[in-house]
Order: structure tokens, then C-alpha cells, then sequence
């Protein structure tokens, strides 16, 4: 049994102390936000995306929370490394052959990605429970680093605030993947996609972020990628490395992706989050790591951050006979932001035959956690609705590095909103 | 010594910001981020082509709302996709018919980007002029049709790509327009553009709801983006 932990929101009593006044700071947060840390994408749909709102945690369920993720990162570590090469596996959590081999050759430095992020609820029993991890290409960390350290000054708490460590350890993290490049890296890409201003936004403060290491930083969109006498070039440069802040699975069908891989596996460009940053991302990876829970590759203390965090997650071609399914969950391998994530006893017959047709879905024990109160949208002003709040636990190498909330629905998307969390009483 | 007065760029932020009024979540004025962190300037020249057509285009609008009668309705939303400098100055314009404008414009102005902003920063430098009561306008969202121009390969070997395609999160759909009471939309374009992929996606969505869109194809003088 876990000790008990709970998560408090602060806004409702905010409001209530200042209704007239509250929207007002709320606009002043958002502008602020958007003029020091390019948060300029503050609202989704219409409605608020950063929340004038902070949660808070105990200290011991913050440590708790840094333990589970430090030993989760090498976790996944061990795990990836373990299936990489495996390439009948490989494909059989997802990934088409010509990947699988990839994967099999591609050169890894000593991080699977310099920065990583697993989502986790608070359980009822206190517990944190793993949803998934990210590791292609991780979001959030303009609101981790920028609207906590905003938030704290606008409403003059003096709540410590952990995740104030992930620029620097975001920052160490990426000088020890660069460092571990087959060719000495002068000038490193960023790319993504410069339509989505949320993308674009990240890559220019993530460019800010590493400019104190002294390499050239090139930010640039996919479009403006091309390949020229065997060197990857953006915006025209020839690059000696690159981070993605695009999914690998869209590039794909990409013309320059043979090309890109090409100039990858040959050593004449270093990939920062390669390839199997997103096999640690894939959810059947989660299926495997609970089959293989008990493996005597894992240590002790692994097994049992295994058996504690991860809920019970399983392929969806690989049931146990007579599972229950209506207490679980369905997501699609590859599924980002909440897509392709179902309550099993929501879904018609008909499509659980597809999802079991196309095989590319896990099922995993569905996590029940307290709802957190939190200010929604009224005719005339605002209201307390409940939520629920998936905490993204930053991971920066081997170090936990940050916080990243999203106050939402029992599946988190992006019309979730983002509240900063703290460490209280 | 300098031509032009330095340019408070978050208090002209704030300005554009309060007059979109409830649509104010689905306001963007990026370019004017880009300005005060140093990687954009106004450039007025840039600005003269829309400051020459913009009345004329006005004038247009002006003349066929009034005939048809939707301008300066607050039930019926207008959308402006015109280049956004002449978009803006179009929406100002229109301030007088009760309009009041909200900026749609999420693109980063960095040098040599393919949606150009030197011009809409040189019209954003002013504030918003007068506006009607935030209650009873009619409001009017501005959408920078740059964002839809093709380009050919060479130029995207060595300019930022900051082209994009409105999602649907970035217009208010048709529950969030009933909600404001909006039972129509006016679309204002040049005529000889094409309709960009993004706005016939979102216009046929609220056809499917039942709300019925007008086309307002504009004949103005001028080049186009």
C-alpha cells in the first residue's frame, strides 16, 4: 500500500478571493508569457491554455515522483538497447522492416534523447503511475521553465519550485549527446514544423536554451531541409548535428528521409533524439517491459519501480484469456497527445475488431485519480469544474529535470490546460 | 540618427488584445513578439502598396455589406484573408461601420521568412483606431493570406518555411459561434486568389451546421501576395 499523497489546486480559491480582478491578472499572465518565454500559443480553441493556477505536492511525493522517473529512465535504457536489434520484435512492436534496420545500425550517444518525459496520475492509494513516456520529441518545457517561474511572481508565493533545474540539466543533457558525436559538431539544426506556432515556438526557445554551449544553433522549418553532396544543409547550412521537434514516423514518406538516414548511419550527421528515442516512446514497448518485468536484466530496484509505476499493459494480439476489459484502456502504438486513446468499454465491437485487426494497440489498466478542481469557462465569468491532472515528469539524461502539468479530461489532449506545480507543506 | 519613433511593442500587444473583445482566444499577433525580442523591424515602405489599396478595398466592403446588409451586424462574423497588412488596414477602416478587428496572426516574423511581416509590423505600430462598444460590433478576424502562397523549391532551400494552414482550433467553430450569437459569416478575399485549402475546410464545416457563409470575392486595385 502506498502512502497516501493528494494534489491541490489553488486557482478556485484565487478567483474567489478576486473574481472582478482575477481575469485581469489571468491576461497580464498570458502576455507576459508569451513576450518572455514565446508561450504566444497561451490559448487553444478560444479557451485559456496556461491556467492562472498552480498545483502543489508534498515534498515526499515530489521525491517519490523523482525516484520513479530516475529509475524509470534507466529502465527504459535497458530496455531499448535490449529489443533494438531484435529485429523480428522490432517490427512486431510497430516498426516496418526498413526502420527495424535502421534501428539495428543507427549510432546512439549515451541518451536515448537528451530530454524525455513520462506522464504519470496520482493514483487514489498515493501512487504514480506511469501512462506513457516521451522521448521523440517532448513538449512543454517553455511552460515548465517560463510560466511557473511567471506564476510564482504574480501571485508572490515563495513555494519552492523544483522544475527551476531543467534549463541547466536540459542544457548539461544535450552537451553530453553532442559530445558523443563521431565528428566534432560546429553547427547544430533544429527543425519542425514552422506552421504549428507551438512547435516553432519550442525550437526558438530551445535554441535560446543551448546557445550558451557555443555551437551555431540553425532553426529551421522541414521544407527548408535538403541533402547536397552528402550533407544534410538547412536554410542552406550544412549541419553536424540535429534535433527533431517532429515525430521520426512523419518523416517516413518524407523525400529527404533516405537521405537524412542515410547521412545518419554513415556518421556524417548525429541524430540527438534518434530513432530509438521514439522506440522508447512506442506503447507496445510499455506491453513488453510488463511481460519481461520479473527479467533478471533488470535489477532489483528496477523490477520493482516496474511492478509499482507501470500499470498492467499488454499487446493487444496478446491478451490474457478472460482479462476484463472494461477496466482498461486502448492506445494506439504511436499515438501523440491523446490521439487514438480509448476507454475499452466506450468502443463498439466494431471497432475493437479493427483495433485488433490492425494490431498497432495496447491495452493498459486504466489509472483512477482524484479529481483536482480547477476554473472553467461560465456564461458571465467562471465556475469550479473537476479534473484530472497528468503530471509529465522531465528527465534531462540521467537526472530529473522538471514539471509539466495539464489540468484536463480522464484522456489528456491538447484542449487540456497547464497549471505549474510546486512543492508545499 | 533615427527615422522613426522606437515602437512599444508590448503595449501595442495589449491594445490589439483588448479589441478583439470574447474572441480574444483566438487572437494571435505573433509578429509583434518577434519585434520586441529584436528578430523583426517595421520597414513603412514596406506598408505603402496596403496603405494605397486599402481604402479603395474598404470602400468596396462598405458597398456591398451595406447593400446586402450584413455590415456592421454583430450576428454576422467577417473574415478578412487579404495580405495582412492590407487586411489590418482594411478592419481599421471598417471601424466606422462598427467593426472592431481580431488578429489571427500566428506567424514568426524572422528575416527573409516566406510569410514576409515587415509591412504588418509597419501597420501594428499604430494602435488600433477608435473602436465601437465591445458589446453591440460586429467583429471581423484578420488572416494573413500569405500563409497559402505557393513557393518554389529554391526559395525554401534558403528561407524559413513559416507558411501554415489554420487548424481547427485556431477559428471558433459553430458552437462557439452560436454561443456568441453569430448566425453568419461574410468571408472577404481578393477575387483572384484562389480559396486557400484551410478556410474551404472551415467554412464547409459550418455549412454542414447549418450556418450559411457569404462569399465577398473583392475586385480592389493592387498587387497580390
Amino acid at each position: 500500500m502506498a502512502r497516501a499523497g493528494r494534489l491541490h489546486a489553488r486557482a478556485a480559491a484565487w478567483y474567489a478571493t478576486a473574481p472582478a480582478a482575477y481575469p485581469r491578472r489571468w491576461d497580464e499572465h498570458l502576455h507576459r508569457a508569451a513576450f518572455r518565454y514565446y508561450l504566444y500559443d497561451n490559448t487553444v480553441a478560444g479557451e485559456r491554455y496556461l491556467a492562472l493556477d498552480a498545483l502543489t505536492l508534498s515534498p515526499a511525493l515530489h521525491a517519490r515522483l523523482v525516484a520513479a522517473t530516475e529509475t524509470l529512465a534507466r529502465v527504459f535504457q535497458r530496455a531499448v538497447h535490449a529489443v533494438r536489434r531484435e529485429r523480428a520484435l522490432v517490427e512486431r512492436l510497430g516498426f516496418n522492416w526498413a526502420v527495424a534496420e535502421m534501428l539495428a545500425h543507427e549510432p546512439v550517444g549515451p541518451w536515448l534523447s537528451p530530454i524525455g518525459r513520462f506522464d504519470f496520475l496520482l493514483d487514489r492509494t498515493g501512487e504514480w503511475r506511469l501512462l506513457e513516456y516521451n522521448s521523440d520529441t517532448p513538449s512543454g518545457i517553455r511552460e515548465a521553465l517560463g510560466a511557473g517561474h511567471l506564476l510564482a511572481t504574480a501571485v508572490g508565493h515563495r513555494w519552492p519550485r523544483p522544475s527551476a533545474v531543467l534549463g541547466y540539466r536540459l542544457r548539461r543533457a544535450f552537451a553530453r549527446q553532442l559530445a558523443a558525436a563521431p565528428r566534432p559538431v560546429r553547427r547544430v539544426g533544429i527543425v519542425t514544423d514552422a506552421g504549428y506556432a507551438e512547435d516553432f515556438a519550442q525550437a526558438l526557445f530551445l535554441r535560446d536554451l543551448l546557445a550558451p554551449l557555443g555551437h551555431e544553433v540553425v532553426v529551421g522549418d522541414l521544407d527548408n531541409l535538403a541533402a547536397r553532396r552528402g550533407r544534410i544543409r538547412l536554410l542552406g547550412r550544412p549541419l553536424d548535428a540535429l534535433y527533431r521537434l517532429y515525430p521520426v514516423e512523419r518523416l517516413y514518406g518524407h523525400p529527404l528521409f533516405p537521405d537524412l538516414m542515410a547521412a545518419v548511419l554513415d556518421g556524417r550527421l548525429w541524430l540527438l533524439n534518434p530513432l530509438v528515442a521514439l522506440l522508447a516512446q512506442d506503447k507496445a514497448l510499455l506491453a513488453w517491459l510488463w511481460a519481461h518485468r520479473t527479467d533478471s536484466r533488470f535489477p532489483p530496484a528496477e523490477q520493482a519501480a516496474i511492478a509499482r509505476h507501470l500499470p498492467e499493459t499488454y499487446l493487444v494480439e496478446a491478451l490474457p484469456p478472460g482479462l476484463d476489459l472494461s477496466a482498461f484502456v486502448v492506445k494506439e502504438f504511436f499515438g501523440r497527445e491523446g490521439e487514438e486513446v480509448y476507454f475499452a468499454d466506450a468502443l463498439s465491437p466494431e471497432d475493437w475488431a479493427r483495433c485488433q485487426q490492425w494490431r498497432t494497440f495496447v491495452v493498459q489498466r486504466r489509472v483512477a485519480s482524484p479529481p483536482v478542481p480547477r476554473l472553467v469557462r461560465a456564461p458571465g465569468g467562471w465556475r469550479v469544474a473537476s479534473g484530472v491532472a497528468c503530471i509529465g515528469s522531465y528527465v534531462a539524461g540521467a537526472r530529473w529535470a522538471g514539471h509539466y502539468v495539464r489540468l484536463g479530461d480522464a484522456i489528456t489532449t491538447n484542449r487540456a490546460c497547464h497549471a505549474p506545480l510546486f512543492v508545499a507543506g | 540618427m533615427p527615422t522613426s519613433r522606437p515602437v512599444d511593442a508590448a503595449a501595442l500587444y495589449r491594445a490589439w488584445y483588448a479589441a478583439a473583445g470574447p474572441w480574444a482566444g483566438y487572437w494571435r499577433a505573433v509578429p509583434l513578439i518577434g519585434l520586441a525580442r529584436g528578430a523583426a523591424r517595421p520597414v513603412p515602405r514596406a506598408a505603402a502598396p496596403a496603405r494605397a489599396t486599402a481604402p479603395a478595398l474598404a470602400a468596396e466592403i462598405v458597398a456591398r455589406g451595406g447593400t446586402d446588409g450584413w455590415l456592421g451586424r454583430s450576428q454576422v462574423l467577417v473574415v478578412l484573408d487579404l495580405p495582412a497588412a492590407e487586411g489590418v488596414l482594411v478592419a481599421c477602416a471598417l471601424a466606422a461601420w462598427n467593426v472592431r478587428p481580431v488578429l489571427v496572426f500566428p506567424q514568426w516574423p524572422a528575416p527573409r521568412a516566406t510569410v514576409a511581416c515587415a509591412a504588418l509590423l509597419a501597420v501594428l505600430a499604430a494602435p488600433p483606431p477608435p473602436l465601437p462598444a465591445v458589446a453591440s460590433a460586429q467583429y471581423a478576424f484578420v488572416l494573413a493570406r500569405e500563409r497559402a502562397a505557393a513557393l518554389p523549391a529554391a526559395v525554401l532551400a534558403t528561407r524559413l518555411d513559416t507558411r501554415y494552414a489554420l487548424g481547427t482550433a485556431d477559428l471558433p467553430d459553430a458552437a462557439a459561434l452560436g454561443a456568441a450569437g453569430v448566425t453568419a459569416l461574410s468571408i472577404v478575399r481578393r477575387a483572384a486568389l484562389p480559396w486557400p485549402d484551410d478556410l474551404a475546410a472551415y467554412t464547409q464545416q459550418l455549412r454542414r451546421h447549418g450556418l450559411p457563409v457569404r462569399d465577398v470575392p473583392l475586385r480592389g486595385p493592387g498587387a497580390l501576395c
